[in-house]
Order: structure tokens, then sequence, then C-alpha cells
């Protein structure tokens, strides 16, 4: 374990950070007593990034998400992602900001049950105006079809399998073009087949340029990833990448 | 349509069953004031047109016998515009095959095709010729006779048989149904044959610009003109002819139903705000997904207010024709009570107006703070999931019932679930006591008009009243009353209708009731000063609402314009009268004759019997018309108090029916509240429904949890209706006794056991179907993820 560990970008120095945190803590109260979650983080991550958060639970995995995204404050410290002080936005500034900049997708999808896949998908523009109102219901069609579901558009969530509505959720988290796409648990509700599929998923977006931060136990998720930050007990005491292994005797688990 | 429109029209047909219960619960409370409103309108429109079509008089004039020429010399008056003559007498009737003889009127008119004042309608037949008759249009309906129809009238000692002509509609005509007599038309020829009459009973003028004082001023004019030509006026009336002869009854009924209309719509719109904190509370992971992905709080605000929105615009589809239906419905049977047609079926404008204002504004008004609340939440409490323990608190009230240790496990848990939403049961509880309190409220005031009836009638002790038409002599009277059997005592009263000067130089009308002074009749309630004693001449026994309307006290000497003179009168005392909205005042019987120039008569009998009851007073009534008819006294009205009681009680009962009307509204809203939230706690509560289940449950015992928390819900309303009931049930009586009549105010116990009664009952059927829907959650169901 790395006491304070800075974790550095592992595409060097000069690359453009996405993602910068700064001597994070955040603390919950728990009846009298404080839990503190997530202590002293400092964390670099750049642009074109694909990196996977691991670690046992309880460890504040999805607390640095929440970090990351806004969805929760820190007690101390300053987050930075795209070029934004998230640390000082309110709520309404968050709302805004996250809609344009990060895409999420949730481990139990979190589709609207009422509105159809496309309409889920359009809701994030509706909610930014980030295209024109005639070309949004064009866009979420082309990233449907881009996620292999187009033919499901029109159904409402309950109609379809796991695996699709995780698929409709990453095109929802795309609607607005994020550079940043988080995910927390993205496979845990899947089966291993389908998880594969959205495994390959990540890689094209990847390699389309986006910045994928997840968390995951999954350890076939976390191979793929480049790099790997290890939390244990509210600290980054792992941050390595991943070398794509030759053989079996390479595969590397450094958070074992 | 744009997917944030879609969502939210989605979302609303999503759980139909609570939308029908939002729908219909703003719709009941929106329809209330549609009722009130557009009976309001209707009522008041077709109740002006039709009075001012009658051409009202300003001024009537009554009289034993006036001529054509006193009335040519009435109308030749400055201030008179137009004027005619009208003959009413009482006869008694019955028809062909009946036994019991019946009171009636006849009226007579000069010409019925070149009538001028007080116009009546021809509606059937023709109009009344040589010895026949034409029957006002109530009266056909009431007594179940109409054109053709023979009616057998009492003329001195023999019968003769006249045929109905034709049916005559009378907008004046007192209703049957209310006490009223049977009123027929007839020629003055006829008249006079029947009843021996010649002349006019009756003067009507109208002037040429309406005033009271104008009023005032011509009336005494023409007083003093008939008493030069020997046939005095015996008193006069003035009616404004704007405004109908009920419209004070129907004001008061308005406005009882006004309050009542406000209170229902303010019951919807707590219901609405609890139903709208249960969707909130249901959607708060909707709303926190919508955050992550950009929604703002504004916009939050505005999709719930959308919600808000559409659930008005659906209660508005119900609410606005079943207002109007209503209104309709109930303008129909008010008016025809009143004789007045009403126009075919019409939205009344202001009523749809008001609708429309109030069942926009007031949901989104009243959920506003829920939405507010709610959109407030940030994302990650939102998104945020803590498993069954989600929001329990462990505050004071917690720890008082775990202290309950005795209790079965499935009631601890009803008990226990009953305050688990604070907010949301405390708004429960709202709706539920306040129809609690309208319920008891209305039966209070039920209870009161019963009771003031009582009261009212208490300080007579007669079982008779006659009355005459003409002054007789009082030892006649009283000689004739006395050899009826069945008669223990019978006192010679009179009648007559006074101005009290007051400062400023207004004068205020009251009536005067002249007694002897050894009256055993009257037991009057002296709240000051002493009764009417022997000795006593022109004394007062003032009623207490009129001396302290005008700042009078025991000792005082007041001035009364008695048919049209001025006499000065010593107040003895003042007494607590109920009756004619506290207007009756006291006098000794030998000083009115003085003031009337009746000395020695009377024109009214109170006659007391050794039976009590009604048929025990039908038998004595039937006894004394023998003994006035074998003497040759010709009465103008009898009535038992028994048919007093009944008369007076159909008339409250239009009230009551109206307000219970309400009531029953306020508690189907509170119902339907009760089952609301009931319905939201099965679905927040699902996994603990597994759990349940999972844990040995039955279906039966999950019906019963939720049926038990329900019926304490609807117990601990009626524990907090009680107490609140009775200052709010002693404040709308004070309402009503300050705008309709006097009330002797007594809480009812029964409407309250009653009401305990109906919301326990209504508590179980509110909490049944969400129960039932419960009890169909499998395991598997309440436990899976989302």
């Amino acid at each position: 374990m790395i006491e304070g560990a800075q974790s550095k970008g592992s595409t060097g120095e000069g690359a453009p950070a996405l993602i910068e945190l700064h001597d994070v803590v955040k603390t919950f109260q728990v009846g009298a007593n404080p839990l503190v979650v997530l202590k002293h983080i400092w964390l670099r991550v750049d642009a074109g990034e694909f990196v996977s958060v691991v670690g046992p639970s309880g460890s504040g995995k999805s607390t640095l998400l929440n970090m990351i995204t806004g969805i929760d404050r820190p007690t101390s410290g300053r987050v930075f992602v795209a070029n934004q002080a998230v640390h000082k936005l309110s709520e309404n500034q968050l709302a805004r900001w996250r809609g344009r900049s990060v895409g999420v997708i949730f481990q139990f999808f979190q589709l609207l049950p009422t509105l159809t896949i496309v309409e889920n998908v359009m809701l994030p523009m509706d909610f930014t105006s980030t295209f024109r109102g005639h070309a949004r219901r064009a866009r979420a069609m082309d990233l449907l079809e881009k996620m292999g579901i187009v033919d499901q558009a029109h159904k409402l969530p309950s109609t379809l399998s796991g695996g699709e509505q995780q698929r409709a959720a990453i095109a929802r988290a795309l609607a607005n073009d994020p550079p940043l796409i988080v995910a927390d648990e993205p496979t845990g509700n899947l089966d291993s087949a389908t998880a594969t599929g959205v495994f390959d998923l990540f890689e094209g977006l990847v390699e389309q340029g986006k910045t994928l931060f997840v968390v995951t136990h999954d350890t076939n998720l976390s191979a793929k990833a480049r790099r790997v930050i290890q939390l244990c007990d509210g600290r980054i005491c792992q941050d390595s990448e991943v070398r794509r292994p030759e053989s079996r005797s390479d595969m590397e688990q450094p958070w074992a | 349509m744009g997917v944030i429109w879609r969502k939210v029209w989605r979302d609303v047909m999503h759980n139909r069953a609570r939308t029908f219960l939002v729908v219909l619960s703003t719709a009941v409370g929106v329809a209330s004031l549609g009722l009130v409103f557009g009976l309001s309108g209707l009522m008041r429109a077709r109740m002006t047109a039709d009075h001012r079509a009658t051409v009202p008089p300003h001024v009537t004039l009554w009289g034993a016998a006036f001529t054509q020429d006193d009335v040519d010399a009435a109308g030749r008056d400055a201030g008179v515009a137009k004027v005619e003559g009208e003959t009413s007498v009482g006869i008694r009737w019955k028809r062909e095959g009946e036994t019991e003889w019946r009171n009636g009127t006849v009226i007579a008119r000069p010409d019925y095709a070149a009538q001028r004042i007080g116009l009546v309608n021809l509606i059937e037949g023709q109009w009344p010729g040589d010895k026949t008759l034409g029957l006002e249009r109530q009266s056909s309906r009431f007594f179940g006779f109409g054109r053709g129809a023979q009616v057998i009238v009492q003329v001195e000692q023999r019968e003769e048989r006249l045929t109905v002509a034709g049916l005559v509609r009378m907008s004046t005509a007192f209703p049957p149904q209310f006490g009223g007599e049977a009123t027929f038309f007839a020629t003055p020829a006829t008249v006079q044959w029947l009843a021996g009459v010649e002349g006019f009973t009756q003067i009507k003028l109208c002037l040429r610009s309406f005033s009271k004082a104008e009023a005032d001023s011509v009336a005494a004019c023409i007083e003093g003109v008939l008493e030069e030509r020997g046939r005095p006026a015996l008193g006069y009336g003035i009616s404004d002819p704007n405004v109908h002869w009920m419209q004070d009854t129907v004001n008061t009924l308005f406005l009882i139903l006004g309050i009542l209309g406000a209170l229902s719509l303010g019951l919807s719109a707590f219901l609405i705000v609890n139903t709208l904190n249960a969707i909130m509370a249901q959607q708060v992971w909707q709303i926190g997904i919508m955050k992550v992905i950009g929604a703002t709080f504004g916009r939050v605000v505005r999709i719930y207010l959308a919600a808000v929105l559409t659930y008005s615009v659906l209660a508005l589809l119900i609410a606005i024709p079943a207002g109007a239906a209503l209104a309709h419905e109930l303008a129909t049977w008010l008016l025809g009570l009143m004789n007045i047609d009403i126009d075919a079926f019409h939205v009344v404008a202001e009523a749809l107006l008001i609708q429309l204002g109030v069942g926009l504004a007031v949901p989104l008004l009243a959920t506003l703070p829920s939405v507010v609340g709610g959109a407030r939440i940030s994302a990650y409490r939102a998104i945020s999931s803590y498993g069954l323990g989600a929001g329990f608190r462990r505050g004071w009230l917690e720890q008082a019932l775990e202290r309950i240790r005795s209790l079965p496990r499935p009631l601890a848990l009803s008990l226990r679930s009953v305050f688990r939403h604070r907010v949301r049961v405390s708004l429960t509880l709202f709706t539920l006591t306040l129809g609690g309190v309208i319920f008891i409220m209305v039966m209070s005031v039920n209870s009161s008009l019963d009771h003031t009836l009582e009261v009212v009638l208490q300080d007579f002790h007669n079982d008779i009243v006659v009355a005459f038409d003409r002054p007789q002599l009082t030892a006649d009277l009283v000689w004739a009353s006395r050899g009826a059997a069945g008669v223990t005592r019978a006192e010679a009263w009179d009648y007559s209708q006074a101005r009290l000067s007051v400062s400023g130089g207004e004068q205020a009308d009251i009536s005067l009731w002249a007694l002897p002074l050894d009256s055993q009749i009257f037991t009057p309630r002296i709240v000051a000063g002493r009764g009417l004693q022997a000795g006593d001449d022109h004394a007062i026994l003032l009623n207490r609402k009129t001396a302290a309307d005008e700042h009078l006290k025991v000792g005082d000497r007041v001035t009364l314009t008695i048919g049209g003179r001025e006499s000065t009168w010593e107040v003895v005392g003042l007494v607590l009268s109920l009756g004619n909205n506290q207007r009756d005042s006291f006098v000794p019987l030998g000083a009115l004759a003085q003031e009337l120039g009746t000395a020695g008569r009377a024109t009214m009998v109170m006659v007391e019997g050794q039976h009590h009851d009604a048929a025990g007073q039908q038998a004595l009534a039937r006894e004394l018309r023998v003994a006035y008819e074998e003497r040759k006294i010709e009465l103008s009205f009898l009535e038992s108090t028994s048919d007093t009681r009944s008369h007076n009680r159909a008339v409250f009962d239009v009230v009551t029916y109206l307000m219970l009307t309400m009531a029953v509204l306020a508690a189907i809203v509170s119902s339907i509240g009760l089952m609301g939230a009931m319905s939201i706690n099965v679905v927040e509560r699902r996994r603990e429904i597994g759990v349940l289940r999972a844990l040995g449950a039955s279906s039966a015992m999950i019906v019963a949890i939720f049926v038990t928390e329900g019926v304490l819900v609807g117990a601990l309303s009626w524990l907090l209706a009680v107490p609140l009931s009775q200052p709010g049930a002693r404040l709308f009586s004070g309402l009503i006794s300050e705008v309709m009549m006097p009330l002797d105010f007594s809480y009812s116990s029964r409407g309250a056991l009653l009401w305990l009664g109906i919301v326990l009952v209504l508590s179980i059927m509110a909490s049944l179907w969400p129960a039932l829907h419960a009890s169909d959650i499998s395991v598997r169901e309440a436990l899976a993820y989302e």
C-alpha cells in the first residue's frame, strides 16, 4: 500500500489531464461516528485513458466515482474534470455540466421505465439542448444502431434483456458526445457472454478517443483496461498499467 | 410531443389506479365549486327574471272590502305608476270521497286577461269563469289532481262542487309541502257566491320609482286616503321589486354550500399534496437519474408541475360537466319548490371560469412545496439505496411505540407503520379529521335546528292556534273554543306588525303578540326585568335581540307605530324568543286592541287540549272546527303544533339534505386520501412484504396488517375530529344563526358516534384494495432488484 500515493496519468507528462483529484477526502457521518471513506486521494487521468478501479467492498470505489461525476462532493480537496472545478459547482451547474461532459452508466441500467429506449437516449439531449430538436431522434437511432439494438428502439425497458438494457444505457451515456464515460459495475448484472459484448463496446469507445473510467469487480473487464487503480480502505494502494498478457502465466493481478 | 412531455403523460397513465384517485378527488372538490357557483348563477338569474316578469307589487295594502273606487283613488297618488285590486279569502275544501276538510285560499282578480300587477300565468286549460276555479300548479302537483277535477267547497252550511277549469302558475304561492294551503283562482262573482265577500281585500301598487322610503311615504298617504273614505287599511307590506321573496333563504343556502364547497376543495387540495408527496417519493431515483444526465432543478420542477397540470386537466374534464349537471338538477328541484321553471341545461359562465381557475391554480400552488422539495434532492441522495430500513428514523414517537411490548407482532407492525412517514400520515389524518369535523358540524346544525324548533314551541303550551280574518268578540271566541270536546284551556290573543322608532329617525319592523295578562299558555324566558302582569297597560316584553340591536333596556320608553298610529310603551322586561327571526315581542291584549280600535275583540285563539300527540291534536282540531261552525264563526287558519313542527322540519330538511350532500362528499374525499396513502405504502414496502412472505406470512396476514394500519389511522382521525368538531360546530351554527335564523346550539353526540362507525367502515374499505394488492405480491417480485 502506498500512503498518500499520487497517481499520475499513464500517458506521460504533457498529455492533457481530463481528471484530477487533489487531496480529496470524503467523510460520512454514521450515527455519532465519522466514517472516512476516501483518504487523501491524489489522482490524474489523461484524456483517452481506459481506467478501471478495483478493490474490495467498502474500499470507496463508488464514492470515488461520485466525486468525479459530481454526484457527491468531497469533504475536502479539489476535483477537476474536463477543465472544470467540479467541487465548486452548484447542483444546477453540476447537472448541466454533467449532461454535456460525462456519460454515466449504472450497474442496474437506470432507464426511465415509462420512456421507450430511443426516448431514454434522447432525454439527455433534451435536458442540455446540445442538438437541434429534429436531429435528436436521428442521433439516438444512430447510437442504438451502433449498440446493435436499433430494433428495440420503440420498446419499453422492461421488455428488454439485461444486456440490451445496458447497451441502451451506454447509448444514453453517449447521447451528448461527452469526453468522459464513467461506469459503476456495468457488467455486475449481466451474464458473462453479455458482459463480454459490453467489454468490446468499451474498447471501441476508447478507440474513438473517449476516456473511460470504470469501477468493477469483473476481472475480465479490468484486464482490458490499460490502467488499473486499486483502492484499499479509501486509499490508492496500487496504480499500474496492465500489459496484454502473452501467456496465461503472464496474467497479473496487481490487486490480489 | 417532446420526450419530457411523454414521460409526464406516461407517468400519469402508468399507475391508473392512483391517477384515478387523484383525478377523482380533485374533481370532487372542483365539482363542488361548480355546483355552488352554477347553482347560484342558475337560480339568481331565473329568480330575478321570473320575479321581474310577474311585475311584483311594491306596496300591498290589506283591508276588509275595498271598492274599485278605493283602488282608483289609491292610483291617483303621484307616486303610483300602477294599481290593482285583488281579493283573497280562506275556504275549506276537499275532493269527492274524502272526509277531512282542508284549508285553502281563493284569489280573485277583476280581469285575468288584463292583469297589471303580480301576474299569474295560465299554463293549461282556461281562466276561471262563472262558478269554476283555476288551480295553482304547485297545489295540483302536491294534492294530485288537475284540470277537469271537481272540488267540494264548504259554503256556510252547504257544500258546492266546482270544476277546475285550468292550471295557473303563481310564483308567490307558498309551497304546500312547506305548510302552504292549496291555492285556487276564481272570478270576483264566484268568490262573493262562495264566501260572501264583496270588494277587494288587497290593493297592490307599483311606484314610479321604488325605494323603501318612497314606499313608506306613499303607503302612509294612501292609508290616510282610505281612512277618509271609511275603509281603513289593516296594514301594508313593502317588497323590493328586484329581490325575490325567497332570496334571503336562498342566499343562506348558497352561503352554507359555499363554505362546505370550499372545505371540500381544501380537502381535495390536501389529498393532491399527499398523493404528489408519495409520487415524488416513489420517483426519487428517477429524479436522481435525470439530474445525473443533465436535468436542472428548474427542469425537474417543471416536469412534475406538468404532471400536476395533467391531473388537473383530467379532473376538470370530469368536474365541469359533473358540477354543471348537479347544479342544474339541484336548481331544477329548488326552483321547482318556488314554482319557477328552469331554462334548458347550460353551463354557467361564472362557474366555468371559477372551476377552470381554481382547478388549475389550486393543485399547482398546493403541490408546489412538495415538487420543489422533491426536486431539490441531490443526485447523490436520490440514487443512493439503503435497503429495507431506508428513511426509518428512531425518534421519540418510535421509541414510545416500541415500549408497547405486549402486542402481537403483526399488530405492532401495523401500529408502528402508521407513523413511518410523518408528513404523509399527517396529511392523511388531516383530511380524515377534516372530513369528520365537517360531518359532525352538519349533524350538529341539524340537531340544533330540531332543538331550536322545540325550544320555540316550548314557550307556548298550546296544541292548536286558530286565526280569524276579522277581529271577533273575545268572549265568543273563548266560549266557542271551550265548547269543543277535549279543550282544557283557551285564550284569546292577537297579533300585529309594528314599527319601533329607533335612533336616527329610523324605524325597525317588529311583531307584536298580544296576550291576556293572566295567560297560562305562554311561559316566556325572561332574561331581564319581569313578564307582563296584572295592571300592565302599555307595557312591552321586548325581544332580547331587538333590545340589543337598538340599545334598549328595561325601563326605557319606546314609540311604536301600530296601524298608522304612534303610541308609547314601557319596556318592562326582555324575553329570549327565537321565533320569527327574533322579532317577536309581547304586549297586553287590551293595550293592543286599544291601539287597533278593536277593544274586546281578538283575531287569534290559543287552545290547549288534553292530548298533546299528533293524533290528539288532529282530533281536537276537528272538534274546534265543528264548534266554530256551530257558532257561525269563520276562521281563516287552524294549525296544530305537530303540523307546525313538521312544516318547519320540511323547510329545514332542504338545508339539511344539501349540507349532508357536502358532508358525504367530504367523507368520500377523505377516504380516497386514505386509499391513496395506503396504496403508496404498499408500493414502497414491496420488499418488506416480500420479506414477510419469506418469513411465512399468509395472504390473509398481509391483508390484515395493512387493513389494521388503515383502521388505526381512521380511528386516530376520529379521536382528533371529536374535540375539534365542538368549536367547529359551534362556529358553523353561529354563522347560520347570523344569516338564516337564530339557533339554540345543540352538539350532536349521535353524529360523532355515527362518524366513528362511518370512518371505520370507510377505513376498512379504503385499505382493503391496497391490502389485497399487497397480498398478491410474490416473494420473487418483491425482492427482485429493478
